[in-house]
Order: structure tokens, then C-alpha cells, then sequence
């Protein structure tokens, strides 16, 4: 199956990879798996807490070339993004900007859900 | 008709692999081309279709791991992402890592050994409670056990299985 040359940009020159502290407190991590090919991605965000905007995300992912690059570009999209509009982000999103094949498309859920995640976990942080 | 029909045998999950095997050749005699070039169009194609539901039923319930999943899409349970543990996701994770340090030449000869042991027993560990669940499945189904029991041994069948995804690509990246 060939990639889209998104998918293969972004799987070359996968931007935002890495780590952020996850004891942070403005640190929200989200880390989600498929079942249906076992792949993991852990998507981090940093949030403003004052304005609630994402000022940085980074991410890994142990997957394919179309969950690494789902990932990517979900954490291109978060970025400078509030809260709420990262919430906004569908797959399909993701699906039509990578043109991912259907058989790729959990590729993209999984990168939603790992948003979702994050947020979740921020949230948690500051529920206080 | 599904895979277990196929072969008239019970939804379940300990199948001798050799009375599989013996089952297979048996039946694909049976539904064999050749014995079918005389006669009418109907019944001709009817062997064909068996010939390619046989095959498909055979490599589906000779692999143990396939069987339960099989088992499960019938009865129309399948993994749940959104349900894993965060604890084994977690483990998963630091997996990779340090299959990513081991292969990047950043790991010791030892930690790298240490690591294929680590994943070896969770391998080891997965058949175990897979075997174990697949043989209570058994015998609810020997005692007619009651709707609601073979549900919730589907639900925890269905709950192992979702990790065997993520073991295999951990033994595909370091075999």
C-alpha cells in the first residue's frame, strides 16, 4: 500500500517528537493503544493555565508510518489551540489531511483519543 | 455456516490440533474438484464454496490465538481500545523504549538481553491466561452453563485478547 505524501513527510520529519515532564502540572499526557495492530502513542500537551492555551505538545509513537504521522500532525494541530478548540479535532480530519486509506483510519481515532487523553489528564490536574 | 459448523464441532476452544488436521483432509476430499466434474453446475459450485470456507476454517481454528478471536467475533465481542488498563499500556510503552535504545546501540549486551527475558515472559505469561480462560470457556460450555456465565467468559476472553496485538509487535521488533 503507498502512503500519501503527507504521511511520508511527516513520517521522514516527524515534528514535535519527544517528552515533556510528566509531574508538571500544567502537563496533560495521554497515552492510547489499538488492539487491532498493538500500536502505542503517547501524546503530551502544555497548557497555559490562565488562558487554557496548548503552548506545546509532543509526542511518540510505536507504529506504523500512518499512526506516527497522525500523531505528528495532531500535535501540530493542538498547538496555540485552546482547550476547547483541540477538542474540536476529529479523525476525520486527520483522515482527509494525510489521505489516509480506510484500513489506516484507526490510526487517526487513535490519534484523536490520545488528544482527548491529554486534555483528560490536564483537566484532572486541575480539578482542584 | 461458521468455522466451528464447519468442521461439526462445539464452540470450543481446546481443539486437538492433529483431529483438526485429520478433519481437514477428510473433508477437503469430500469437496475435492474432482469429484465434482460430472456433475450439475449447481452442485459444482456448491463444492467449490465449501472448498474455500474449509480452508479459511482451518487456518482460522488451528491457531489457538486466532480461534478465541474468532470465537469472540461471532459472538460479536471484539478488543476495546478505550478499555485497556492504563497499566499495561504503560508497559507496552517502556517496552518499545527500550527496544528503540536496544536497537539504536545505546543499550548494553546485557540490558538488551534483559529485555528479550521481559518479553519472553510476558509472552509466556499471555498463553498461560489465555489457555486457562479458553479452558473454562470449555467447560461452561460442557455444563450448558447459563447465558449471562458465557457472557461474562467472552467479556474476559475478550479482555486477553486485546493485548496479543501489542505482544506481537514487541516480538516483531526484536526477532
Amino acid at each position: 500500500m503507498a502512503y500519501s505524501d503527507k504521511v511520508v513527510d511527516h513520517y521522514n520529519n516527524p515534528r514535535n517528537v519527544g517528552a515533556l515532564p510528566k509531574e508538571d502540572p500544567n502537563v496533560g499526557t495521554g497515552l492510547v493503544g489499538a488492539p487491532e495492530c498493538g500500536d502505542v502513542m503517547k501524546l503530551q500537551i502544555k497548557v497555559n493555565e490562565q488562558t487554557e492555551i496548548i503552548e506545546e505538545a509532543k509526542f511518540k509513537t510505536f507504529g506504523c508510518g500512518s499512526a506516527i504521522a497522525s500523531s505528528s500532525l495532531a500535535t501540530e494541530w493542538v498547538k496555540g489551540k485552546t482547550l476547547a478548540e483541540a477538542l474540536e479535532i476529529k479523525n476525520t480530519d486527520i483522515v482527509k489531511e494525510l489521505s489516509l486509506p480506510p484500513v489506516k483510519i484507526h490510526c487517526s481515532v487513535l490519534a484523536e483519543d490520545a488528544i482527548k487523553a491529554a486534555i483528560t489528564d490536564w483537566k484532572k490536574k486541575h480539578e482542584q | 455456516m461458521n468455522f466451528f459448523e464447519v468442521f461439526n464441532l462445539p464452540r470450543i476452544l481446546n481443539i486437538d490440533p492433529k483431529a483438526l488436521e485429520r478433519k481437514f483432509h477428510e473433508l477437503s476430499r469430500q469437496y475435492h474438484p474432482d469429484y465434482f466434474t460430472t456433475a450439475p453446475e449447481i452442485e459444482k459450485q456448491k463444492a467449490l464454496h465449501m472448498t474455500a470456507i474449509l480452508n479459511d476454517a482451518y487456518r482460522t481454528l488451528r491457531h489457538p490465538e486466532r480461534r478465541v478471536e474468532y470465537l469472540l467475533n461471532i459472538h460479536g465481542f471484539k478488543p476495546d481500545g478505550s478499555k485497556a488498563p492504563k497499566a499495561l499500556l504503560m508497559e507496552i510503552f517502556e517496552l518499545n523504549e527500550q527496544i528503540e535504545e536496544v536497537r539504536s546501540g545505546t543499550a548494553s549486551p546485557e540490558q538488551a538481553r534483559s529485555l528479550a527475558g521481559l518479553i519472553r515472559e510476558k509472552r509466556e505469561r499471555f498463553d498461560a491466561e489465555l489457555q486457562a480462560a479458553s479452558r473454562e470457556w470449555d467447560s461452561l460450555v460442557a455444563d450448558g452453563a447459563p447465558e449471562t456465565k458465557l457472557k461474562q467468559q467472552l467479556e474476559k476472553l475478550t479482555e486477553i485478547v486485546s493485548e496479543s496485538s501489542y505482544i506481537r509487535n514487541l516480538e516483531g521488533e526484536t526477532h
